[in-house]
């Protein structure tokens, strides 16, 4: 008798445990499910096989080849197209000329197979389904027979209301080839919808038969785990490959070239896998380790299943999880219940991984991080949310509706019950969707939101100035990469994040810790409509109307399509300016490739510059912080001459105070600045640091080395809009073209580089790079600066990238290259040492 | 010793407020009305002004946009019986806003908050 074993699935119910194998190849106790049943088959004499197979043939045809190593017969038989059960196994036709039974590959029984075909035999059946009791009927297809065990009802994938009945159909089938009658050619065709109901209404004999014995479909991870558990407490006889070892109240299968270093702390049934090794002091109870594993030293298993290749680092704990094959779980990483790592991944040292999460193949999680939900798509699993002030990642892949409604209710719990936060966005449509799910979160936690909707960020920051909000957030699309978002956090004084506001956000959202509010207390969304005319009426009373009225320039702006141009112009204009506005509408379909846009819009910008005599030309920066300023020659100039000019523009004004500017600008503020009697305070690099700074009340300008300026006297908050009309008022103040104002102001060279360094690198780099400097003048601020007389160099470990950036400046162009030549390679050389 | 400008066109409150806050170990000193205010700021020095939004015929409001313009490090707390004020954006300017009640601690504590925050920005923000 020949029996056909269905191995066609695509097992997409238990990914990610077939995300390289196809279901019937998933191991169970280290050799495939579908082992087990040609084991079964051959247990009760049969050994012709047809296997009909669809997903990933091959890696079946080549593990089985033509069965004469499992002692049986194979024939393949691969449909061309989904055929559905019936219509696959008619494909086989040609090779089932008598009776046969038919099988899942993906089953775990021990069904006595010869009592079916005996039993289908005395009844003289045309076709015979083999029954089994469940507790759950539900996702099965329950069948009625009558007291001869003739069927007389199917009911498939019943509703509880309808359950009649506990006895399900197994997929077991004895049949007569006069079935294929019933079954059309190259047509998708069902068992249990299409056959057997037409068999049924055709009174042919179609029988059900009760087996006795264990049957579980393993159409699930929860049902994979599952059979593990059945197996380990007996349930069922499974042949295990790896011999029985005499150890008394033990049960340990150890395979050939096994290192075994003490087996007390082995507990239950333990199965290890060939050429693995186990080190001493573990405890490993109920588990089955594949083959080629390294499992070390003080690990704790309970219940787990390893495949092949797995590494399990020193004091790792896993608990009821699957670890597929070439996996590295790091040291004293923490698998709770449930856990399924597919292949090729590693988990970090220390790495939490929450109960039931699923990581999908080929991922990299960070030492440290505690993985909360299901990780499919994105490559990496960051060991913290935030990056400064902001959270970053790829929209609808890891900044997921979900995961930001999760986000929301975390931040919202920081905040007191009742209170107020304010939102924004960007064009962006993301932005938009994903904003919607925070606001979700937040509400639950009892806060109140005020709907900014689409808003430039230094409006959302000068409003959070007044009374009324604890903070504030900003959607808007990656600034760096077009498929990202990045939410902006900022605190009630308009300020970015602090630190200690990030980690508290974080810390709630890994403990899940929220706060939800009553089902009566949840808060209030409301529309704030008026925060444009309320920064109109801040940002003119901060301008010296008069001088921009008589001074009446023309400027060209390119605004990127950000809402900045539904404010600015007018604003302008009522200024007296002339504006010549580009790209001064908004589109939520823009966005994408803007970086790379950005280069050719300065060319066609400066050309604009050029043919209208304007004074001066801008790009405003799609978040409206930061601008690249075109001179009325139409030259561009790069961020270290934009703050150069801005300095000598502001001291020449006659304006008296402290200038703002991070460590890594050019010593010719100071220079500009000691000449007009005002001096100048170096900051850390960070946004907050340099916000900080601004936030003192003698501070009169702060300005990074990227286009991006606070001036205090209208807001301590980086505002692209508004350095674009203070530079007009003071070009036009202090009365001269603005690239005589640049060519006045004391030159220097100033280069810059980044060199690739790895996290765990940057701490040994700047020890390095302290030792070096002992007997040299050295600042602190941010990274270390070394001083020459009037040259210094400075290395910087960035804060959010594996890199250290090196700056140089010296009088003349030579004098800096040799010094940012001398540091890099001392940087490249620390390196080495450090390796 | 902080001083502060209490501006209110009701003398009870006026005296509640000069009473409660001098516990508090502020200086006060009160005006019923914008042009009796003005006159103070002329005299004096003041660390915040407290400011009722309704002064009989005139606008608390327009006091604030006065003292903005003229005095803007000076921070100012709006006090009325109404918090419909809140959504007016000219009101934005203040740096604090309270509902008026029997129970002072509120104000106690905006207060004290926002004279903090005015000490944190002229030390540079740390």
């Amino acid at each position: 008798m020949k029996a056909v074993i269905m191995a066609g699935g695509f097992g997409t119910r238990i990914q990610p445990l077939t995300s390289s194998l196809p279901k019937p190849m998933i191991p169970l106790f280290n050799r495939p499910i579908m082992l087990h049943i040609v084991e079964l088959l051959k247990k009760h004499d049969i050994t012709d096989l047809v296997m009909l197979l669809y997903h990933q043939p091959e890696v079946i045809k080549k593990f089985f080849r033509d069965g004469s190593d499992f002692g049986v017969k194979i024939t393949y038989v691969t449909p061309l197209q989904d055929m559905g059960t019936a219509g696959a196994v008619k494909a086989a036709e040609k090779y089932l000329k008598e009776r046969f039974l038919v099988i899942s590959g993906d089953l775990l029984t021990d069904f006595n197979l010869k009592k079916v075909i005996d039993f289908h035999n005395d009844k003289k059946a045309m076709a015979t389904i083999t029954l089994t009791s469940v507790k759950d009927p539900l996702q099965f297809g329950v069948v009625i027979t009558d007291k001869d065990k003739r069927i007389t009802q199917f009911l498939e994938k019943p509703g509880w209301g309808e359950v009649i009945s506990d006895t399900i159909n197994t997929g077991i089938y004895v049949l007569e080839p006069d079935i294929f009658r019933y079954i059309p050619d190259g047509e998708n065709f069902d068992f249990s919808q299409d056959l057997f109901p037409s068999m049924l209404e055709n009174k042919d004999p179609l029988f059900g038969f009760p087996a006795k014995g264990y049957w579980r479909d393993i159409g699930n991870t929860d049902s994979y785990r599952e059979a593990y558990h059945d197996i380990f407490r007996g349930k069922v006889n499974l042949k295990i490959d790896e011999p029985k070892q005499d150890f008394v109240g033990k049960d340990l299968r150890i395979g050939a070239d096994v290192t075994l270093e003490d087996a007390s702390g082995l507990e239950g049934t333990v199965v290890v896998g060939d050429n693995t090794q186990v080190q001493g002091g573990v405890h490993i109870k109920d588990s089955v380790i594949g083959r080629n594993c390294t499992i070390e030293r003080g690990v704790r298993l309970s219940r787990c299943v390893i495949w092949d290749n797995a590494y399990v680092k020193k004091g790792a704990r896993i608990v009821d999880s699957v670890v597929c094959t070439n996996v590295r779980i790091g040291q004293s990483a923490h698998l709770e219940e449930g856990v399924i790592v597919a292949d090729d991944t590693s988990i970090g040292d220390e790495a939490v991984i929450k109960a039931d999460v699923k990581i999908w193949p080929r991922k990299l999680i960070e030492a440290g991080s505690i993985v909360t939900s299901n990780m499919i798509w994105g490559e990496k699993w960051k060991k913290s949310l935030f990056e400064g002030a902001i959270i970053k990642g790829l929209s609808n892949v890891e900044l997921t509706p979900e995961f930001c409604a999760k986000l929301g209710c975390a931040y919202g719990t920081t905040l007191p019950k009742g209170s107020f936060v304010l939102a924004g966005r960007d064009s962006n449509r993301s932005s938009r969707m994903l904003k919607r799910s925070f606001v979700g979160g937040i509400l639950s936690a009892g806060v109140n939101v005020r709907d900014m909707k689409m808003t430039s960020l230094p409006l959302l920051r000068y409003k959070l100035k007044t009374f009324g909000e604890v903070g504030g957030f900003h959607f808007r699309q990656g600034q760096d990469d077009p498929t990202s978002m990045e939410i902006v956090f900022l605190d009630g004084d308009g300020l970015d994040f602090s630190s200690s506001m990030a980690k508290n956000a974080e810390r709630i959202f890994y403990k899940e810790n929220f706060r939800r509010a009553h089902h009566s207390e949840p808060g209030a969304i409301t529309d704030i409509n008026n925060v444009a005319d309320f920064y109109r009426e801040g940002f003119l009373r901060a301008l010296d109307r008069e001088v921009l009225k008589k001074a009446a320039w023309t400027v060209v702006i390119d605004f990127n399509y950000s809402p900045a141009s539904q404010i600015l112009p007018l604003i302008l204009n009522e200024l007296g300016c002339n504006v010549i506005a580009l790209n001064a509408y908004v589109d939520e379909g823009r966005g994408v490739k803007r970086t790379m846009e950005k280069q050719p819009a300065l060319e066609q910008l400066s050309k604009i510059v050029n043919s209208l005599n304007a004074q001066a030309g801008f790009w405003l920066d799609p978040t409206a912080e930061a601008i690249t300023l075109l001179d009325e020659t139409g030259r561009i100039l790069d961020g270290i001459e934009l703050l150069t000019l801005m300095t000598n523009l502001t001291l020449r004004s006659g304006q008296k105070g402290v200038i703002a500017v991070p460590v890594q600008a050019p010593s010719n503020i100071e220079q500009m600045a000691v000449q007009k009697r005002c001096q100048v305070t170096r900051t850390k690099s960070s946004d907050r640091a340099m916000l900080e700074a601004a936030s003192s009340t003698e501070v009169i300008l702060a300005g990074s080395t990227d286009g991006r300026f606070a001036l205090p006297r209208f807001q301590a908050a980086f505002d692209g809009m508004f350095a674009i009309a203070r530079l007009i008022e003071l070009g036009a103040s202090v009365g001269i073209p603005l690239s005589r104002a640049l060519v006045e102001a004391p030159a220097s060279a100033y280069l810059q580089t980044s060199l690739p360094c790895v996290w765990e690198m940057k701490g040994g780099i700047m020890r390095k790079m302290s030792e070096d400097s002992l007997d040299k003048e050295a600042t602190f601020i941010d990274g270390i600066k070394v001083h020459f007389g009037d040259e210094w160099v400075l290395v910087l470990p960035d804060q959010y990238f594996p890199c250290v950036h090196i700056v140089a400046e010296a009088k003349d162009q030579k004098t800096a290259h040799r010094l940012l030549a001398e540091y890099q390679k001392k940087v490249e050389n620390w390196k080495k040492e450090l390796e | 010793m902080s001083r502060i400008l209490v501006v209110d066109d009701e003398a009870n409150i006026r005296i509640l407020y000069a009473e409660e806050l001098s516990e508090e170990g502020y200086e006060v000193v009160t005006a019923a009305g914008t042009a009796e205010a003005i006159e103070k700021l002329q005299q004096m020095e003041f660390d915040l002004a407290v400011l009722d939004i309704k002064l009989k015929n005139e606008s608390g409001i327009d006091l604030l946009q006065k003292l903005v313009k003229e005095r803007h490090d000076m921070p100012v707390v709006l006090c009325s019986a109404f918090s419909c004020y809140k959504d007016d954006f000219s009101a934005w300017l203040a740096d604090g806003y309270i509902v008026k009640s029997g129970d002072l601690s509120e104000l106690k504590q905006e207060i004290a908050r926002v004279l903090a925050k005015k000490t944190q920005r002229a030390r540079g923000g740390q």
